[in-house]
């Protein structure tokens, strides 16, 4: 482009000085337009502008706005016009060739009237882009340079301004875009937050409640937010050590997975949960938010509790079941072991009946014989002499009172045992409560059990004057035979070299009687004192004891007559045994038709 | 496999959670838990257990010190359970012994804990 020649003459140069300051004026305008006003209607005013300025029929501006949209602003018209970029560019590229301007013509802006003859174009050109072009039509004359050199000191003045103006719609695009993009996201975090079916919370550093959602509102079995916002978590679980224990961890590791923990609600009632959470932090690492989510699981638990619960009972039921099995076992083998003892004393009575009485007989019989013998001897003289000598009669005849003495003691012996075996087994009281001398029995036991006492321990007996008292005496029997026997086994187990002591003593305490059986053996260790009457525990060796014997002995002792059986023991001391039973027996049961 | 060889299997994966055992005089076997029984861990004891369980002979008695337990989930609940039923089925007395207050209120709250013999240790 040419430059303009200096003025020569004051005329010329006040002309010069009109046009450059009408060209000032305009631009002034222009920029004060687009100072003015960021949207198109700026774009519109300006081109009516251009168009008065430059006294032509036709002006426009193509440009691209911020939005990447094909426009063009028509001087005369009320809104700037969208174009497809196809359109846009088959309108101007056709006409404006190269950078800078062009002249053309006769040319009609798209869809708008008919042609003008003389049209010009300039780049609207700013740091590296081309922002659009600036396009006036006139009917008359061509272009000549005073206006090119307008035109183009107008569009170098304003393509910066168009230039940012487009940069700042497409900035303010991108705000706007992005605004809608964070508000859409946190529609939908929020959504999320508050539609979720799980407990969401946040939390800050000390455990206090920021934010907690419907859910979690719903869980806690609270109706109002501010009912747990500002609340420490720890309130809202069943027991808040389980939040400490929660907290530790989290501070530690920075998340919790599938951590369970008992919430309460506001009704008292509770609620299984599952929560993971994390922390977020600082810059220096501190902790600022605890952000959870807390899950209801508490169907779950109930059903899996229920099946625990069921398992466990059909497993103690099985095992009660099995003991009743073996106990039963046992207490049928006692009582058949009792009934055979009775019928074995029973059927020995008899034949020990007629042998003592056949033995007294034979005891007068041979007192006869003796009588008659010493008056045939004085009838018969030394012959039988001879013979009473020869055969040693007088020395047989001595014996005579010895071995009848002797026999009578075995006899008596025998039906006593007898007797007490009978008394022991009680056969005849069958399975009734009834009336019982615990003395008696202790006495009668004494002599079941002396077999497997008299070598190993001396008994001493303290026995109290009692009330019978209402018991089944076979069963109380077997109780005192069972301590009986195993105190007597775990001295003999000793291998002492003297004889060990089992003392029994019975006294009355008010409306019971005590049973105190005590021997001086090993004594019982610690460890094992809880477990003595449990089914199958025993401590002697394979075949001698089942593990029965106490168990049993309770049973009876605690359960069938609602008395105690207590255990006392000092490892080397020996061990005591308390029984206790009520006078009046167990209660009753009631009489039901 | 034996229990000592699992036992030792657990303890290499497990470093820092070991598990430890003794026999008691009485011939029971003790293990001694110093881990937390969340779901991952219930599930890798479970096997020690099975095996432990193997190891004892029937009437005798599996003693499972708590004392370090610090927190126990409903898996923890259900490996106690689960392992209380075949100690029956075995004939072999299962104790928890120093249960943490915190892990019987779990049970308890579970209407769990009355069907364990429960032991406190004299320490």
């Amino acid at each position: 482009m040419n430059e303009r020649p200096e003025p020569s003459s004051r005329p010329e140069l006040e002309r010069e000085i009109a046009r450059a300051t009408r060209l000032l004026e305009a631009t002034a305008e222009l920029c004060r337009l687009f100072a003015q006003d960021e949207s198109e209607k700026a774009d519109l005013a300006a081109v009516e502008v251009l168009k008065r300025f430059f006294g032509v029929e036709g002006a426009a501006l193509f440009y691209v706005n911020g939005l990447s949209e094909y426009r063009f602003c028509l001087a005369g018209a009320e809104f700037p016009i969208a174009l497809s970029e196809a359109r846009w560019r088959e309108s101007i590229g056709p006409v404006h060739k190269g950078s800078g301007v062009s002249r053309f013509g006769p040319w009609s802006l798209p869809a708008f009237g008919g042609p003008l003859p003389c049209w010009i174009s300039i780049e609207l050109y700013s740091s590296g882009s081309n922002l659009g072009y600036l396009l006036l039509g006139k009917s008359s004359g061509p272009w000549n340079e005073e206006e090119e050199l307008a035109l183009s000191s107008i569009a170098s003045t304003i393509a910066p301004i168009v230039g940012v103006r487009i940069e700042r719609e497409k900035e303010e695009y991108v705000r706007r875009q992005t605004e809608l993009r964070l508000s859409e996201s946190e529609k939908r975090l929020r959504a999320f937050f508050e539609d979720s079916r799980d407990m969401i919370y946040t939390a800050n550093a000390e455990d206090i409640v920021s934010s907690i959602n419907a859910a979690g509102l719903a869980l806690t079995g609270r109706t109002e937010k501010h009912e747990v916002l500002g609340h420490p978590f720890s309130g809202l679980a069943l027991n808040p050590a389980d939040r400490e224990f929660f907290l530790g961890r989290i501070r530690e590791e920075g998340f919790v997975e599938d951590y369970e923990i008992v919430l309460a609600k506001k009704d008292g009632s509770t609620v299984f949960c599952l929560e993971t959470a994390h922390t977020l932090k600082g810059p220096k690492g501190e902790i600022v938010e605890l952000q959870g989510i807390i899950k209801d699981i508490s169907e779950r638990i109930k059903n899996e509790g229920e099946l625990w619960k069921t398992n466990l009972e059909l497993a103690e039921a099985n095992q009660r079941l099995q003991q009743t099995q073996v106990l039963m076992v046992q207490h049928e083998k006692l009582a058949s072991i009792g009934q055979l003892a009775a019928g074995i004393a029973h059927e020995i009575n008899n034949p020990v009946g007629f042998l003592k009485s056949n033995h007294v007989i034979l005891e007068k019989y041979t007192l006869k014989l003796r009588e008659a013998w010493a008056a045939a001897r004085i009838a018969a003289g030394p012959a039988i002499e001879a013979i009473e000598t020869k055969m040693d009669l007088a020395f047989v005849f001595s014996e005579f009172d010895t071995i009848f003495a002797e026999s009578a003691d075995g006899f008596s012996r025998i039906m006593r045992i007898v007797s007490n075996l009978k008394s022991f087994s009680r056969i005849d009281q069958g399975s009734d409560f009834e009336l019982y001398d615990i003395n008696g029995g202790i006495e009668s036991t004494l002599v079941v059990a002396r077999n497997e006492i008299k070598y190993v321990a001396d008994v001493q007996k303290k026995l109290g004057e009692l009330p019978q008292i209402r018991a089944m005496g076979g069963e109380i029997n077997q109780v005192i035979l069972n301590i009986l026997v195993n105190g007597a086994q775990a001295i003999e187990a000793q291998k002492r070299p003297e004889k060990g002591l089992i003392e029994i003593e019975t006294l009355l305490k008010g409306e019971r009687v005590q049973v105190i059986i005590h021997d001086n053996g090993p004594g019982i260790p610690e460890a094992i004192r809880t477990r003595i009457f449990d089914p199958f525990f025993t401590t002697k060796e394979p075949g001698k004891g089942t593990g029965l014997g106490l168990s049993i002995s309770y049973d009876i002792i605690v359960t069938k007559h609602m008395g105690k059986l207590a255990v006392e023991s000092e490892p080397g001391e020996g061990t005591t045994f308390i029984i206790e039973l009520p006078v009046a027996g167990p209660p009753v049961p009631p009489v039901t038709h | 496999m034996a229990f000592d060889e699992v036992l030792l299997r657990y303890n290499e994966l497990h470093p820092n959670s070991r598990v430890e055992t003794r026999r008691s005089e009485g011939g029971d076997l003790v293990i001694v838990l110093a881990c937390d029984l969340e779901m991952k861990a219930s599930t890798d004891i479970a096997p020690l257990l099975e095996s432990a369980l193997r190891e004892c002979s029937a009437k005798a008695r599996l003693i499972l010190d708590l004392r370090g337990v610090g927190y126990v989930s409903s898996t923890g609940v259900g490996l106690l359970a689960n392992t209380m039923v075949a100690a029956g089925k075995r004939s072999i007395c299962f104790i928890l012994l120093d249960i943490p207050p915190r892990v019987k209120n779990i049970m308890d709250t579970l209407g769990l804990l009355s069907f364990f013999t429960v032991e406190e240790s004299s320490l």
